[in-house]
């Protein structure tokens, strides 16, 4: 294989996805299979999207899925509830935004950010995933 | 766990052993969520055709299980038995939003959730299809390898009907976010029975003083010497 075809395959290049440090990104390379193999069939969507823009994303899935508005627009509060408070018949009943994901969405130090920054190669390979999907940054990857 | 006022580099030393060891329990732990809506697919057009899979012979067939109030893509089988898949799939690894979006879509009466998750795990593909067949006048969903899985993905290039929602976390956000639910107890009922933190502090005994890259550099040896075996 060539200098150049390595460089125009990166998923490849890093190899074996058997390392732990591979699979956050085992899912983006799931969703760049799927969508050369189905394009028009797969909507990719960001999960900081639909916890910050809930409503905005579910009118997305709803004309991807080619469902009726009516289903939306009747739920529309719900889903601007930030994601998952169950203000109004939320998804999931807590009692606050922080607990609302559970504590996986509980911060970490910015350092510790920095080190699985460099540890995930994340700069290099988001770029690659980002241009492949043709999806867009969002604020949660520049820090 | 890392505390939110510490900052030393022993704190994300700890953090990141912590991490280390129970992430292998993400290999198996990523989601599929799949369902049925209650509208007709309207490119649907395949009905006789037919295709061969793991020695089965599927035939699109637009007949309806009459157990089903709407309509969805069918095959019928050889011996008549008919099998169906959902008309859109929800595809995240865990803690990535994936049942927050089926829960947002379930809230519309039409898509008749019932199940959220069937469980794939690479076994034969028939039965599970007649799991989701089962499941498809409510809700039909499925725990996979962190893909699709092979023949699954293969059934479905079949499909003209079925759509795929895939959810996208950043990875750096995920990784916390996985050590948080399954490693670090503050979910207590999804943790790993019997403490991962336990272990890994025992493991942080050991490598106090080794450094973040000489970790990375055991976990990809690690992962090379088990391909290998």
């Amino acid at each position: 294989m060539s200098a150049g075809s390595n460089q125009s395959k990166p998923v490849e290049r890093w190899g074996n996805s058997s390392c732990p440090l591979q699979w956050p990104w085992a899912q983006w390379r799931a969703a760049s299979k799927l969508k050369s193999y189905l394009t028009e069939k797969v909507l990719v969507l960001r999960t900081e999207n639909l916890h910050e823009h809930p409503a905005r994303i579910m009118r997305q899935v709803y004309r991807f899925l080619e469902l009726p508005l009516s289903g939306f627009q009747s739920k529309v509060e719900n889903f601007q509830v930030s994601y998952n408070t169950g203000l109004v018949n939320g998804a999931k009943k807590n009692s606050s935004h922080d607990q609302a994901l559970g504590a996986s969405y509980q911060p970490m130090l910015p350092e510790t950010r920095v080190i699985l920054k460099k540890l995930l190669m994340h700069d290099e390979k988001l770029k690659y995933f980002v241009e492949h999907l043709g999806i867009q940054y969002v604020a949660q990857d520049i820090f | 766990m890392l505390g939110r006022g510490s900052n030393s580099w022993n704190s994300i030393l700890r953090w990141w052993v912590s991490f280390f060891f129970p992430i292998t329990c993400c290999l198996v732990c990523c989601s599929v969520d799949a369902t049925n809506s209650s509208l007709r697919c309207s490119s649907f057009n395949g009905q006789g055709t037919s295709f061969e899979l793991e020695g089965v012979r599927f035939t699109h067939d637009q007949a309806l299980p009459r157990q089903l109030p709407y309509e969805v893509e069918c095959f019928r089988l050889p011996g008549g038995e008919q099998v169906c898949l959902p008309s859109w799939i929800i595809t995240a690894s865990a803690k990535s939003g994936s049942s927050a979006l089926w829960n947002f879509l379930c809230q519309d009466p039409t898509h008749h959730c019932k199940r959220k998750e069937l469980h794939y795990k690479g076994q034969p593909l028939l039965p599970y299809m007649r799991q989701m067949l089962g499941q498809s006048a409510r809700k039909a969903s499925g725990n996979m390898n962190y893909d699709l899985g092979q023949e699954l993905e293969s059934f479905i290039l079949h499909s003209t009907c079925v759509k795929f929602l895939v959810l996208l976390r950043n990875p750096v956000d995920w990784v916390y976010a996985a050590w948080q639910f399954w490693c670090n107890k503050l979910d207590g009922k999804n943790s790993h029975p019997g403490g991962w933190v336990s272990k890994t502090e025992g493991a942080m005994k050991r490598t106090q003083r080794i450094s973040i890259a000489y970790l990375q550099g055991i976990a990809c040896l690690q992962a090379v010497i088990s391909r290998n075996q």
